[in-house]
């Protein structure tokens, strides 16, 4: 039951038995998943499940203690030049969007492809531009980010991930901080982005956008892939009982 | 835009009345000073136009030149040994720490004075360094000694300053950086030190202010700058003028510091408009 089977081929993310630890909290207890090119996984599951450490681990802002993964074919270790390697082939978009504070909408979009990939000047800021045309916000450009809406800033947070060119995208709540009002926003900046065919990983209690957009929805639960099947299996025929009364607790109020 | 704008302006008050109190408080300080001297006037007598003759002011200002070159080196020595001491602070290993953090603790517990004389009269006997002229100046051995001690001593308050302003800088920052494949090296030039800036700047000022006044300790390791030039002048047998030309000395010193603090006051209020918008970007 741990093995999550692969619906489509050429994997991309394949996790094998990762655990991790806490000091002494056991967070993931062996997690078995594999991602293939072009798929859209949506991760759902209690708070402290594990979830959000998981993928964290994916692009190594954690380390897992046991296990393997691989990205894109390249081991996770500790050599630091597959770190940054498999960093710059990973976006990744937060709950609290983190942007630069300092620096314009402008500026955070090109400031990695301009030092971290080494791209002309005058290239990031036209891939800059067309970027924030794609999320629908290029007359913010000239911004700081504490000038825009939440939505505005998660906005800008998805172009700053893009313009790394990523082949993966992860995405950690990225709703869950926004006034109701701009949840929309984001998400259909997201679904654009899936249907151009980004292989993408979105941690969300958004349900409506799970339906509609993922390809396949895997459910967390104590440090665990309990279930993972396509929508229209893991709604209306979820196979565990965890997994039942956590569709009923977030569906029904 | 118009908001850019609408902070300059604000800032530009703020100056305005910022510098407009400076020049009340300095009127009526001045006021005091001038009546104490008056009042003296039947225990004291005063000889302003002798003191103040050319020559004298010359070797007051060759006494300037070379507190300016103590003050200028000994901070850019700090500011690179402070730079170092707080990366040694904040690594990841812990005998860098440790030793980070002896050398922090023993500068910052011992006078100064004491630093210069163990650096002029412990290392200087032990290594001995020469004079070298550069741009047409010699630099004599105590002069190099001194520059060391400022730098070193200093650096033990500027990388605690550095390290403070490094960890203010949340954790999310660096992770987002990390995760567009930026280097060590990257984030820190691009995404954390401009955001330690602002809270570094104002107590980095303050140790600055504080070399400047520190160097007119070097005197006693024989140092030829401005405090020495006044006390060469303020021989009481040949010229019986050391009221006035110390009274000279403390004005040259306000010169050189009084600019440093109107200079770190007007930073701060450009970075407070950031410091703003830092705020509204962490909801």
């Amino acid at each position: 039951m741990d093995c999550v089977e692969t619906r489509m081929s050429d994997p991309i993310i394949v996790a094998e038995d990762v655990h991790k630890w806490f000091g002494n909290f056991h967070v993931l207890r062996g997690v078995h998943l594999t991602v293939s090119r072009g798929e859209v996984l949506v991760i759902c599951g209690p708070s402290g499940s594990g979830k959000s450490t998981f993928i964290r681990i994916i692009n190594r802002l954690e380390e897992h203690q046991r296990g393997r993964i691989a990205v894109d074919g390249i081991e996770l270790t500790n050599d630091l030049r597959n770190i940054e390697a498999i960093r710059r082939e990973i976006g990744m978009v937060f709950q609290q969007f983190n942007l630069f504070p300092h620096l314009t909408v402008f500026e955070n979009i090109t400031l990695a492809p301009i030092w971290a990939r080494k791209v002309k000047r005058s290239d990031a800021e036209k891939q800059a531009l067309e970027l924030l045309e794609r999320v629908g916000i290029p007359e913010q450009a000239q911004k700081y980010p504490g000038q825009l809406s939440g939505g505005q800033q998660q906005r800008v947070a998805i172009a700053r991930a893009l313009a790394m060119q990523p082949k993966i995208m992860l995405f950690d709540e990225p709703t869950s901080a926004l006034d109701p009002e701009m949840i929309k926003e984001v998400l259909d900046v997201m679904g654009e982005l899936a249907a151009s065919g980004m292989t993408m990983i979105v941690i969300t209690h958004e349900m409506g956008f799970a339906r509609e957009v993922a390809d396949r929805i895997a459910f967390f639960d104590e440090g665990r892939i309990v279930e993972a099947a396509a929508p229209v299996d893991f709604f209306t025929a979820p196979e565990h009982e965890r997994t039942k009364l956590f569709l009923s607790q977030i569906l029904h109020h | 835009m118009d908001r850019t704008s609408t902070d300059w302006s604000r800032q530009a008050r703020s100056a305005f009345w910022f510098v407009l109190r400076l020049g009340i408080s300095g009127i009526l300080l001045l006021g005091a000073v001038f009546l104490i001297f008056w009042g003296l006037g039947s225990h004291y007598t005063f000889h302003w136009a002798e003191a103040l003759q050319f020559d004298y002011l010359m070797t007051f200002f060759i006494g300037l030149k070379v507190t300016l070159q103590l003050s200028v080196l000994g901070a850019i020595l700090a500011i690179l040994l402070g730079i170092f001491v707080a990366l040694a602070r904040l690594s990841p290993w812990g005998s860098m720490r440790d030793f980070a953090g002896v050398y922090v603790h023993t500068f910052r517990n011992l006078p100064f004075l004491v630093v210069a004389l163990l650096f002029y009269y412990g290392l200087g006997k032990a290594i001995s360094l020469h004079s070298f002229q550069f741009a047409g100046q010699t630099f004599r051995p105590e002069f190099i000694w001194g520059v060391l001690a400022l730098g070193v001593y200093e650096s033990s308050y500027l990388g605690e300053t550095f390290r403070a302003g490094i960890q203010s800088v949340h954790k999310e920052q660096v992770e987002a950086a990390r995760s567009l494949g930026m280097n060590y090296v990257q984030v820190m030039r691009y995404v954390v030190l401009p955001q330690a800036f602002r809270v570094i700047l104002p107590p980095m000022t303050s140790t600055l202010i504080a070399l400047v006044k520190e160097s007119s300790l070097l005197f006693l390791i024989g140092v030829q700058e401005l405090t020495n030039a006044a006390r060469q002048l303020a021989i009481p047998t040949r010229r019986p003028y050391y009221f006035e030309f110390y009274t000279i000395l403390a004005c040259f010193y306000l010169a050189i510091v009084v600019p440093l603090s109107i200079l770190s006051h007007w930073l701060e209020g450009r970075l407070g408009a950031s410091r703003a918008l830092k705020e509204a970007a962490h909801p």
